[in-house]
């Protein structure tokens, strides 16, 4: 697999959020309140790296944005995942989870 | 984190120029470090493969065979645009002809490789004046190079290496093609930067000025001979 | 899909890059804010909330940078910031950028001018409302030539078609207008007063004719064009109403004045008055007395094909019904656009297409420069790359350069198209359709804008890319001059030349081929001598012309006069055949078809026509006996005498057979370039109108003088029409060929001038850079003469090679002229090899001038400077 480490990060972020966006479209800050507590609070992104991840999704057309009005009646740009993107989720969710299932399976017979 | 991680990490970097059908091996197990803040110098009689080594520093051409990771990460598999954007973020070139545009005035090269990122103009603008003033040349922003010395182009050229805040300085011969005392200034500006924190990579056949440098690395035939921690010049 | 995406980023950011700035802000401040505002919820002071949202986030500047790179959020920035570079380096190196401008503004020029005409002639629609349903509408005998309809047949039309809103026909006349100095002959028209409702034309003053004054006795209403108004009236209103008394016996009352544009059928007919049907052509013995041409418009909802079809099945209707009296095979619905456009389109688009090739050599030579540039430029684009540019930015800088280059062109040449079109619209022959509406109009400009923004790219991308692909390391250290750059750069120009001389030579044979047959044509035996003679239109009461021929015959000098129908070659639309037996045991499915034409006894004489055998009917004779042409006697009378033949016309009885009394030699009646057709003549009568023709030794001024002096003379009411020389004619028929030929042999030249700088240019930078290789060779002891057959041979070896491709490509293409060529075949021998041949002479000039340069290359000077 020529997948880099960078790759695999970036990836690895990719996904995360597509998962978050499944339900409802959100904005940035929402995204990274769901990540954080989805997550028990283990995964701790620097939340910065979020938007150009955002941006490089909307340019892949994995993901729409439209501008809204925020919970506390703010602008506030609302990401919303498109057709391709649930593709892409729907894909890279089976890679990943093929992957924990040999990392798993090599832990085990360690 | 990053302390851990070298900026710069070559293992086993192999060069070789195919000329009709003869093999000229450039470069070979090339092995070099170099981490934040260095000031490495690159030196040896010419033809030894210090512009090849350069070169490859500085992604305008790949090695044959070996690895090279910038910040840890792999550049191999980088295409034309990324390796572009790449030289764009992390590294300033510093070349012994200056290569200065010569249809663009001094304040326009240093803006120049903002031009390539998405800066505002006001931005690009406070950059540029900022590293202007940082070399001395604000009162030539509006000339163009062909109304400079050669002292105050090479000058302009660290500018513009320095407006992009790259990751490295790398610098080819920057005093080849200087009198000794402009020769001295442009080496004086250097240290300088590097007393800020700057990581600089100096390739020279000069033995004075590779003894600037924290750690020299001498090159013979395409290998590394000695590689070394410099001697001060107070501290022999 | 990606590109597609691209596409719209990029243009949703452009020319609003500074929203979307603002907006990655928003996001991101916003960003803060939330964080900060749950922060100091969860109890922290404002001070500590803002520092630990900071830290959370990371780096606000360069998230920030790395957004707006996705973004491409600077992109009509950086797009000004290359306009701005661009027209900078273009002001620096003012020769190249005038040479290139110059080069584009003749390509662009010109094929605005060419649009110009296209647009106003082939693309505008008619000055009509609803003008695509206005239809021209032709009658088609056996042999599917047009003709023109009968008053009888086009009441049966009328009433029978379903497909038309409207019918009208319509002929031309003349009368003489009193003027406020003399007389003038005006040409106008006789029409179906429905002739305006099938228009939807509405006067400015007064009325149109309504459908009563259709009738005998109520004809006598007249509406006048805006022209006719204001020569002859000095525009004034009162005029309607007022009575007007022409040629000293009928009166007509002025009804109404036509806006100013409005001129149908042509723009000569001045008047327009309706006309009625005398009983007896309206008599179905009277269904081939034709003579009248007819529009109409289309119903709505009616397709043409199904009005086509309605209309062929009324003439079979009247052909089965009537089968003596008419012998039509069916009907013509052709787009009035169409009608009157049709025969200039293949001539247009030729021109178009040759225009075009034009502009690509432009391209071409632009593009050259631009290479010959890229490789000095190499350095400059190398450190662009070690800085970061990618490709897409290098190459999108030098477009930028290319489409400033052609914009530019585009602006000069837009005044070039404006001269170039006045030129043009007054070099065109008076027959070109629509000629007055020829202008650079909006649709024009539109146009040039097109082509300047494709033909900037078209020049700018092959040179761009190839300049984008910087060899880095070669041209960063120093010395390196990218030679192998240069090597490449040669092969791409030496191609570009190669095609521009194989485009060039293209347009030559064709022109060479069109001035062939142009002097073909001229020096073809019209069968009479048309040096000092004239003709003049005369009015139709009959005395008049017989009185005014003999009072010129009487004339001092060495005039010769004779009155004739149908004089030869000014080209007229038709030259109806009409149908005759011979009296003799019929042959089946034998017709036979000649022009009639009426004429004097004196015609021949001054015309200059011989008579081969028997003689000419008399002034007395009661036009019982014809003269033939030769023509005529060959291809009906093959092997008998046909003096004593009796022959009858189609539509005609026993009692008015004529019998053949002579045979003169044939005369090519409809253009110099047809063969002379059968023809007959009789002794003339007192047609509708006919022609004076004149022969004498003096210039136009004086004969026409002469003339009109004589027929005022005759009856101060009366007056001739425009008097011309036959040679004045002759150049009016050959005017569309002169014009073809000589607008394309104009791009003909310019193509070989572009290609020849071309060639030139690319052997004069060859030479510079192989200075230092000639020194060499010369300080090894190489004759001059070497150096220069070594520079000459590398030129002639492309024009060789573009020769080749070119007389490949011209053998393909030529045969679309074959419609416009005389007695030339489009793979004339002869024209290929004598262009082939001047295209060497050029290539050869061009060629020799940078090779002689080489020679004077100083050894030692060449070697030093490396």
């Amino acid at each position: 697999m020529p997948t880099t480490k960078a790759e695999l990060l970036q990836g690895t972020l990719d996904l995360l959020i597509l998962t978050t966006l499944q339900a409802d479209p959100l904005h940035g800050y929402g995204i990274a309140q769901k990540l954080q507590q989805r997550s028990d609070d283990v995964l701790v992104v620097e939340e910065g790296s979020l938007y150009p991840a955002l941006y490089r999704m909307e340019e892949k057309g994995w993901i729409d944005a439209e501008w809204g009005k925020s919970e506390n009646n703010r602008r506030a740009k609302f990401y919303s995942l498109t057709r391709s993107g649930r593709k892409q989720l729907k894909e890279e969710t089976a890679i990943w989870e093929r992957v924990c299932r040999a990392i798993t399976l090599v832990l085990q017979t360690a | 984190m990053q302390t851990t991680i070298p900026l710069i990490q070559l293992n086993n970097i192999e060069k070789v120029f195919l000329t009709d059908e003869v093999e000229t091996h450039a470069l070979s197990g090339i092995e070099l470090e170099i981490r934040h803040g260095d000031y490495v110098s690159i030196s040896g009689p010419s033809g030894c493969g210090k512009s090849t080594l350069l070169s490859i520093l500085g992604l305008l051409d790949s090695p044959t065979r070996g690895s090279y990771e910038l910040r840890g990460e792999p550049i191999e598999h980088l295409d034309y645009a990324q390796r572009a954007r790449v030289r764009n973020r992390e590294i300033g070139f510093i070349f012994q002809s200056f290569n200065l545009i010569g249809d663009l005035t001094v304040q326009e090269n240093i803006e120049l490789p903002l031009t390539y990122r998405g800066l505002t103009a006001a931005e690009r603008k406070e950059r540029v004046d900022e590293t202007l003033t940082k070399v001395g040349m604000t009162a030539r922003a509006k000339h163009y190079p062909a109304q400079l010395s050669g002292g105050q182009q090479q000058r302009v050229a660290v500018a513009r290496a320095l407006g992009g805040r790259p990751s490295i300085l790398l610098a080819d011969e920057p005093t080849g093609s200087l009198d000794s005392k402009n020769g001295e200034a442009v080496m004086a500006l250097l240290r300088e930067l590097h007393a800020e924190g700057a990581t600089i990579c100096l390739v020279t056949h000069d033995e004075r000025y590779a003894r600037d440098a924290q750690r020299t690395v001498h090159l013979f035939d395409g290998r590394i001979v000695t590689n070394k921690p410099a001697l001060q010049p107070g501290a022999e | 899909m990606k590109l597609w995406l691209h596409l719209r980023r990029w243009w949703r950011s452009f020319g609003q890059h500074r929203v979307v700035k603002d907006d990655i802000d928003d996001e991101l401040h916003f960003h803060m804010e939330m964080r900060t505002a749950e922060n100091v919820a969860s109890g922290m002071s404002p001070d500590q909330a803002a520092r630990e949202a900071r830290k959370r986030f990371g780096n606000f500047q360069s998230v920030r940078e790395e957004c707006r790179d996705t973004r491409g959020a600077s992109f009509g920035e950086t797009i000004i910031q290359d306009v701005r570079f661009g027209a900078r380096m273009l002001r620096k190196k003012p020769g190249f950028t005038a040479i290139a401008i110059l080069t584009l503004t003749l390509g662009i020029g010109a094929n605005t001018a060419i649009f110009s005409f296209i647009n106003a002639i082939l693309l505008r629609s008619l000055p009509y409302d609803e003008p695509d349903r206005i239809v021209q509408i032709w009658e088609r005998d056996m042999r599917g030539t047009s003709i023109n309809t009968s008053p009888r047949n086009f009441v049966d039309f009328r009433t029978e078609a379903r497909s038309f809103q409207g019918l009208a026909v319509y002929r031309p006349v003349f009368w003489v207008f009193p003027g406020i100095q003399e007389p003038e002959r005006v040409q106008g028209l006789r029409a179906s007063p429905a002739l305006f409702s099938v228009l939807r034309a509405n006067p400015i003053l007064g009325r149109i004719p309504t459908a009563e004054e259709d009738a005998l006795d109520h004809d006598t209403v007249m509406v006048l064009s805006h022209r006719l108004w204001q020569r002859h009236f000095g525009g004034r209103t009162n005029i309607i109403g007022s009575t007007l008394t022409l040629e000293g016996s009928t009166t007509f009352t002025v009804i109404g004045v036509m806006p100013p544009g409005f001129n149908f059928p042509n723009p000569q007919t001045e008047f327009w008055m309706p006309t009625a049907f005398r009983s007896r052509h309206l008599k179905d013995s009277a269904r081939a007395v034709r003579g009248h041409e007819m529009i109409g418009r289309l119903a709505t909802g009616v397709p043409i094909e199904q009005a086509r079809a309605e209309m062929d099945s009324i003439v079979q209707r009247i052909v089965k019904q009537f089968p003596n009296t008419d012998q039509i095979a069916g009907a013509k619905v052709i787009p009035l656009h169409e009608e009157i456009t049709g025969n200039f389109q293949p001539t247009l688009l030729i021109l178009f297409g040759a225009v075009g090739l034009v502009l690509l050599i432009a391209c071409a030579n632009v593009a050259n420069l631009l290479l010959v540039r890229s490789v000095t430029r190499q350095k400059e684009m190398a450190i662009r790359s070690a800085l970061g540019a990618s490709r897409i930015r290098i190459i999108r800088q030098l477009l930028a350069e290319s489409v400033l280059l052609s914009l530019a062109g585009g602006i000069a040449g837009v005044l070039l198209a404006f001269w170039l079109t006045h030129l043009l619209v007054t070099l065109a022959p008076s027959n070109v359709p629509r000629l007055a509406e020829i202008r650079v109009d909006r649709v024009a400009l539109v146009f040039t804008f097109a082509v300047s923004l494709l033909t900037g790219i078209f020049s700018g991308l092959f040179p761009a890319i190839h300049a984008s692909k910087v060899d880095l390391l070669g041209t960063l250290n120093d010395g390196g001059k990218g030679s192998s750059g240069g090597l490449r750069s040669q092969r791409a120009r030496s191609i570009l030349v190669i095609a521009q001389i194989a485009v060039a030579l293209v347009l030559l044979v064709g022109a060479g081929l069109l001035v062939k047959s142009l002097v073909r044509l001229q020096s073809v035996d019209l069968g009479f001598d048309p040096k000092g003679l004239y003709f003049a239109d005369v009015d139709t009461k009959c005395d008049f012309p017989v009185q005014l021929k003999q009072r010129i015959e009487a004339l001092s000098g060495d005039y010769s006069a004779g009155l004739v129908i149908l004089p030869p070659c000014p080209a007229r639309k038709f030259f109806s055949s009409i149908s005759f037996a011979v009296e003799r045991p019929p042959v089946p499915g034998d017709s036979l078809y000649a022009m009639r034409n009426d004429v004097s006894t004196s015609y021949f004489k001054t015309m200059g026509i011989p008579l081969l055998k028997g003689r000419i009917f008399t002034e007395e004779d009661p036009q019982r006996e014809m003269v033939i042409n030769d023509t005529l006697a060959r291809r009906y009378f093959p092997n008998e005498d046909p003096i004593g033949k009796r022959i009858v016309f189609e539509g005609g009885t026993i009692s008015n057979l004529c019998t053949i009394v002579g045979i003169v030699r044939s005369v090519r009646q409809t253009s110099p370039a047809k063969p002379a057709a059968p023809e007959f003549f009789r002794r003339i009568g007192c047609p509708l109108s006919m022609t004076l023709v004149v022969r004498s030794h003096s210039d136009l001024k004086t004969v026409s003088t002469a003339i009109r002096r004589e027929a005022r003379l005759v009856d101060s009411t009366l007056a001739v029409g425009e008097i011309k020389s036959a040679e004045m004619n002759l150049a009016r028929t050959l005017a569309e060929q002169k014009f073809r030929m000589t607008l394309l042999s104009g791009l003909a030249l310019t193509a070989l001038l572009l290609a020849a700088i071309g060639i030139y240019g690319i052997l004069a930078y060859a030479v510079t850079q192989r200075t230092h290789e000639i020194g060499i060779r010369m300080a090894l002891g190489a004759p001059r003469s070497n150096v220069l057959w070594l520079v000459f041979r590398q030129g002639m070896k492309l024009a060789i090679i573009g020769v080749g491709l070119g007389v490949i490509a011209a053998l393909g293409l030529s045969r679309f002229m074959t419609s416009f060529l005389f007695e030339v075949t489009p793979t004339d021998p002869l024209t290929f090899f004598g262009i082939a041949l001047l295209l060497f002479t050029i290539a050869s000039i061009a060629c020799w001038l940078p090779a002689r340069r080489a020679t004077k290359v100083d050894p030692m000077v060449a070697l030093r400077c490396e």
